[in-house]
């Protein structure tokens, strides 16, 4: 008997049993095997060792088998850490200054506009859209039909100094979400108290200050919509010349800023016609300075495997991809939405790492090219239907189902290429991003 | 071929090994199971994995002079007979209220026990339930402690100390019965 520990009292004739027990000198033939039973057995045994590649290399089999544990410890880690990551930038709020310029916006309610002595002061409001002011500098001066310089900060008025005054029927289409300290760009010639070159067609910084310059005002914005036109036909097109006026006047110019508030009507028809050219371009400068939401990319597809060797597959197939966007800031009173439909191809090659029954881990790189099918701005289909290039590496497990069918579960990251294209899509503008994804693969040559 | 020298040999992944090995303790290594696992069939099939775990797990073997070897390869077949065991769920246990079945019998002596053949004590061993006879095994021969023997089992220790208690009596009766028919 192996007790050899403290044990509660046991009877003697009980520890007599136990040392019967342990010499094993039973001759029970029930208790036996025969020869035939035992060669039976060992064949059985030695078939399985086969199928794990067999004695000789045992050492190395059992090497792999903890190579194996320790594998799919970090592949399943992998799968969660894909799914956790996937969750978080699928949930997490958007880093986009833009995007978050927008959400800043949204929660500045458009109060009814009026005159306030107290806030015409706009050199005193806090300064914002840095980016924007900056960007609209540069595209101005690089625009300018006279080579312009800028003297110092460019602009301007507050939305509200502009509208309460009775020039504001010009700026009748200023966009609404505006918020009060907003600035906006403008060219002038030679209104004395906004502090303008005559001679050089210098941008200025332009501050209304009291009622009595409405009339000074007035000038100034038909001098400035003459200027940007003439700029415009000379240099047609010009986007940029036209993306500053769309600032001030959005291509719904003709409708009331404010119902029922007639002296809001647009009635400058300079601003109407520079609007409605515009409109009818899609100008791409208003479009990238408009604000965009991408939704996460849902692609689905069918793809096919092919084994080239033990451990390594070539995967391939077909799938469509949609990106949509809600975009805010390009009409003043509401958002449109943009939805981009590729149809693509995926070249990925698989390399087996562990295999146990109907379970693969494997990791693989993947190129993929895709065609966009349609494009839809604002739900009008649009003839821009740029090509996108792919990189990405990623891991995944799969799950046989039937020999020619595997579910599988696949994280991974990608690199979207930029294309020439100046739609504003999730890939342009997150070029690295994590996926994860999920399906069915057949695998038509596959035997097990 | 020692022992020592044969264990060195699996380690090294030696097929002619594999099956000396076999060959030598195949037999012993299936009665060990067979205490466990009374059914023949479901005992051969559970050799066949024991050699494979062996086989697997060779190299964690450490020699502890003559005998060491039958030990560890005895402990592994154990070992994998209660897995068995506790995957078919067999192991059932008993309420503790229920103690009808402890009273008292008249135990056998030692003479009783040394002439009783061991192929006989061993059949009236594979005739306890399950439950009992495993806890037996467990206590007797592999010298497991209450606490052991739960934490191998998934049980607790009370309803180990419960299952011995059960199978010592139907033993003893089961012993006595045997003398009394051969008596005659």
């Amino acid at each position: 008997m192996k007790r050899d520990k403290q044990q509660p009292q046991i009877p003697s004739w009980l520890e007599q049993v136990g040392q019967k027990l342990d010499q094993q000198a039973g001759n029970d033939p029930d208790g036996q095997l025969s020869p035939q039973e035992l060669a039976s057995l060992w064949a059985g045994i030695e078939a399985r060792l086969d199928a794990h590649k067999g004695a000789k290399t045992s050492p190395k089999l059992f090497l792999s088998l903890r190579l194996k544990k320790v594998m799919s410890y970090a592949a399943g880690v992998a799968v969660l850490l894909g799914i956790s990551l996937s969750v978080y930038l699928f949930t997490r709020p958007s880093t986009n200054p833009s995007e978050r310029t927008l959400l800043a916006k949204q929660e500045t309610p458009i109060a009814p506009i009026q005159t306030n002595p107290a806030n015409q002061n706009s050199s005193k409001l806090p300064k914002q859209s840095e980016p924007i002011t900056k960007g609209k500098i540069e595209e101005i001066v690089a625009t300018t039909p006279k080579e312009a310089s800028i003297s110092k900060p460019p602009l301007l008025a507050t939305t509200e100094a502009f509208v309460g005054e009775e020039v504001a029927p010009d700026f009748a289409t200023i966009p609404l979400d505006i918020t009060p300290s907003e600035e906006i760009y403008a060219f002038s010639s030679d209104v004395d108290n906004i502090g303008v070159n005559s001679e050089s067609e210098q941008i200025d910084l332009v501050t209304v200050e009291e009622p009595s310059v409405a009339s000074a005002k007035q000038t100034f914005v038909e001098e400035a919509l003459a200027l940007i036109d003439d700029g415009y036909n000379r240099k047609a097109p010009n986007h940029l010349t036209l993306a500053t006026v769309g600032n001030l006047f959005s291509p719904h110019s003709t409708e009331p800023l404010v119902a029922g508030s007639p002296q809001f009507r647009p009635h400058s028809s300079r601003a109407t016609a520079s609007s409605l050219a515009m409109r009818g371009n899609e100008s791409e400068l208003l479009y990238k300075h408009a604000t965009f939401k991408h939704s996460i990319p849902i692609s689905v597809g069918v793809r096919a495997s092919y084994q080239l060797s033990p451990h390594l597959a070539l995967e391939s197939g077909v799938r469509y991809t949609l990106l949509h966007s809600t975009i805010s800031e390009y009409y003043p009173d509401r958002r449109i939405s943009q939805q981009i439909h590729y149809l693509g191809i995926p070249l990925a090659v698989n390399i087996s790492i562990y295999r146990y029954k109907r379970l693969e881990l494997y990791g693989g790189m993947e190129l993929g090219v895709d065609k966009a099918i349609s494009t839809i701005f604002d739900k009008k289909r649009i003839s821009e239907n740029p090509w996108q290039f792919s990189v990405g590496a990623k891991g995944g497990i799969s799950i046989s189902i039937i020999p020619e069918l595997s579910v599988y579960f696949s994280p991974g990251i990608s690199y979207y290429f930029k294309n020439n294209s100046y739609l504003r899509t999730y890939y342009k503008e997150h070029p690295f991003n994590v996926s994860f994804s999920m399906g069915l693969r057949f695998l038509p040559f596959a035997r097990w | 071929m020692t022992e020592r020298e044969l264990s060195d040999e699996v380690k090294r992944g030696n097929r002619r090994a594999y099956g000396l090995l076999y060959e030598c303790y195949a037999q012993q290594l299936y009665r060990v199971i067979l205490r466990y696992v009374t059914e023949r069939e479901v005992a051969k099939d559970l050799l066949q994995e024991c050699f494979l775990a062996i086989f697997d797990k060779i190299s964690q073997y450490q020699y502890r002079g003559e005998g060491s070897l039958l030990a560890w390869l005895s402990r592994l077949c154990v070992n994998e007979s209660l897995m068995h065991l506790r995957r078919e769920k067999r192991m059932t246990t008993i309420s503790l209220e229920d103690r009808d079945d402890l009273l008292l019998v008249t135990e056998p002596t030692v003479e009783e026990i040394e002439t009783i053949p061991t192929a006989e004590l061993e059949r009236l061993i594979s005739q306890l339930p399950d439950g009992y006879r495993t806890v037996l095994l467990l206590f007797l021969v592999e010298g497991k402690s209450h606490k052991e023997i739960a934490k191998l089992l998934g049980i607790n220790e009370k309803s180990s100390s419960s299952q011995l208690a059960r199978a010592k009596k139907q033993l003893a009766t089961a012993v006595k019965a045997w003398h009394t028919k051969n008596a005659k």
